[in-house]
């Protein structure tokens, strides 16, 4: 241990008590001590968040990106914003990325859905090296920032994350990436039931809206509430960096 | 080999956003009915006094819609599926040895839930009771587990595989969190999830009451990004079917047919 101090945060949740008219949404102070505290970037790769990227012409659908990409926005805008600053804190950086994974097979049930739903055969289409999966410059990795690389949604099932983390001595985590009700809702989902207190920067995630959620973003909406409700906090990625900053050595803030 | 003819929903993302229906074949020697925390003395026909309980196992704000939801669509959908002799499993919440005063899934329960489980769900307790009539049948497994998801340190995962499980049917709730999670983790593991999208209940937000939104955001992540959804007329007409057809399951005790 460190004689560092703690962040300190605002963390926001929701209760549901009384059902009839539930208490809702209500924030409160939240230490977190650097020691103990990993910064987790989940699912951020993709070199088409660098601006000058090429959009290879064979592109599947479900991978091509405007150039306003909202996604490549918050990246660039909020998340390496955030890091910068939890680096700075002294906040260990852990990366969870997708990978095509040795041995799956053609039966595969999840190799099947994202065929049905996403057009994508992750047997071809994730066959590395391939710009869907590789990191812009901008978020890539540093040296001592570990990549733990999944198959599923999840970054806890069958890999070392929890291994990891544990190593680190993290009993919270900072979460930031995507997507916000799938494989980052699932990563903080699953690391509640392991014990970790989890803060999620609710404006550095986003998710696939569907057409009957586009307007007014209610599938991410509905992301949210659920941490909020069901697994830990969220604050906002500039009371986040501003936390970092306070505690942060004067030589090493971000410009 | 015998098989469940149902008519499976998904949903496509890309290229044209959209359901989709087709034709699904549950074989029946190699399926499950997963039953997803149905308990709750709350449920019987006529339910005992819920005033000392924490406020948030009390009547649901749609209460008349949830009762629907299971005794309307839950139980017969029990009903067909042991007629037919196919294989059931419950899942179900408890209280486990040893769940640590720190522990942060129980101070998330208290601070969003209004509810110990260090207290609550001490048993005997109308929290976790089973009403008359949804109780796991004589040889019907029972799948304790602490937090939402049924294959978070549980042993369902050895259990459908000695039954020799590749479909899993699924009921009960909630369709977002211990249902939800527990689907999304079966896919995980290679099972093909068909939820009965009308016989799972799911807990509303104020803000989603009005149009169950939860629910169907539930269902759309099901049919989305994790398998199929069908409906209770549909499974209970392919059970029917498959009886009629002479369907006999004459299933192993303990092991594969």
């Amino acid at each position: 241990m460190t004689d560092r101090p703690a962040l300190q945060l605002e963390g926001r949740y929701w209760r549901y008590f009384p059902p009839e008219a539930p208490l809702g949404l209500i924030e409160e102070p939240i230490e977190l001590s650097v020691d103990e505290t990993v910064f987790l970037i989940i699912d951020v790769y993709g070199a088409y968040v660098d601006p000058e990227f090429q959009q290879p012409d064979d592109t599947p659908a479900f991978y091509q990106h405007a150039v306003d990409d909202p996604v490549a926005r918050i990246v660039r805008e909020k998340i390496v914003p955030a890091k910068a600053a939890a680096t700075a804190a002294g906040l260990q950086v852990v990366y969870v990325t997708n990978y095509l994974s040795p041995g799956l097979s053609e039966g595969n049930e999840w190799r099947n859905m994202s065929i049905r739903t996403c057009g994508v055969d992750v047997l071809t289409e994730w066959v590395p090296p391939t710009p869907v999966l590789e990191h812009a410059t901008v978020i890539a990795p540093q040296p001592g920032e570990p990549l733990v690389k999944k198959q599923m949604y999840s970054g806890f099932f069958e890999t070392n994350l929890d291994s990891v983390l544990r190593g680190y001595g993290a009993k919270n985590l900072v979460v930031v990436g995507f997507d916000s009700r799938i494989c980052l809702g699932t990563t903080v989902t699953d690391a509640m039931y392991r014990d970790y207190r989890v803060v999620v920067l609710r404006d550095a995630t986003r998710t696939m809206e569907y057409p009957e959620t586009a307007e007014g973003e209610w599938a991410n909406w509905m992301a949210i509430r659920f941490i909020e409700s069901n697994v830990g906090y969220t604050i906002t990625t500039e009371a986040f960096i501003a936390a970092c900053v306070s505690i942060a050595q004067p030589e090493t803030v971000p410009a | 080999m015998t098989t469940l003819d149902v008519t499976g929903r998904y949903y496509q993302m890309a290229p044209a956003p959209g359901e989709v229906e087709v034709p699904l074949s549950i074989p029946i020697h190699a399926s499950a009915l997963l039953v997803v925390d149905v308990y709750g003395a709350h449920w019987a026909d006529a339910p005992p006094s819920d005033a000392e309980l924490p406020a948030i196992y009390r009547s649901w704000p749609d209460e008349a819609h949830a009762r629907d939801v299971m005794r309307g669509h839950v139980l017969p959908v029990l009903a067909a599926a042991r007629q037919l002799g196919m294989r059931v499993v419950y899942l179900t919440n408890a209280l486990r040895s040893g769940l640590s005063a720190g522990n942060d899934w129980r101070t998330m329960s208290i601070r969003s839930c209004g509810v110990d489980v260090l207290d609550a769900w001490v048993g005997p307790n109308d929290i976790l009771a089973f009403a008359p009539g949804f109780e796991p049948a004589t040889g019907e497994a029972l799948v304790e587990k602490q937090v939402y998801s049924g294959f978070f340190e549980t042993h369902l995962d050895s259990v459908l595989r000695g039954y020799g499980v590749r479909d899993l049917v699924l009921v009960g709730g909630d369709g977002q969190v211990c249902l939800g999670t527990t689907a999304i983790d079966a896919m995980y593991r290679d099972y093909r999830v068909i939820g009965i999208r009308d016989a799972i209940l799911t807990g509303e937000y104020p803000e989603t009451r009005e149009r169950r939104f939860r629910h169907w955001f539930a269902m759309r992540q099901l049919e989305a990004t994790v398998g199929y959804t069908t409906t209770t007329a549909d499974f209970i007409s392919a059970c029917a079917r498959a009886t009629a057809g002479g369907a006999t399951i004459d299933l192993q005790p303990g092991g594969r047919p």
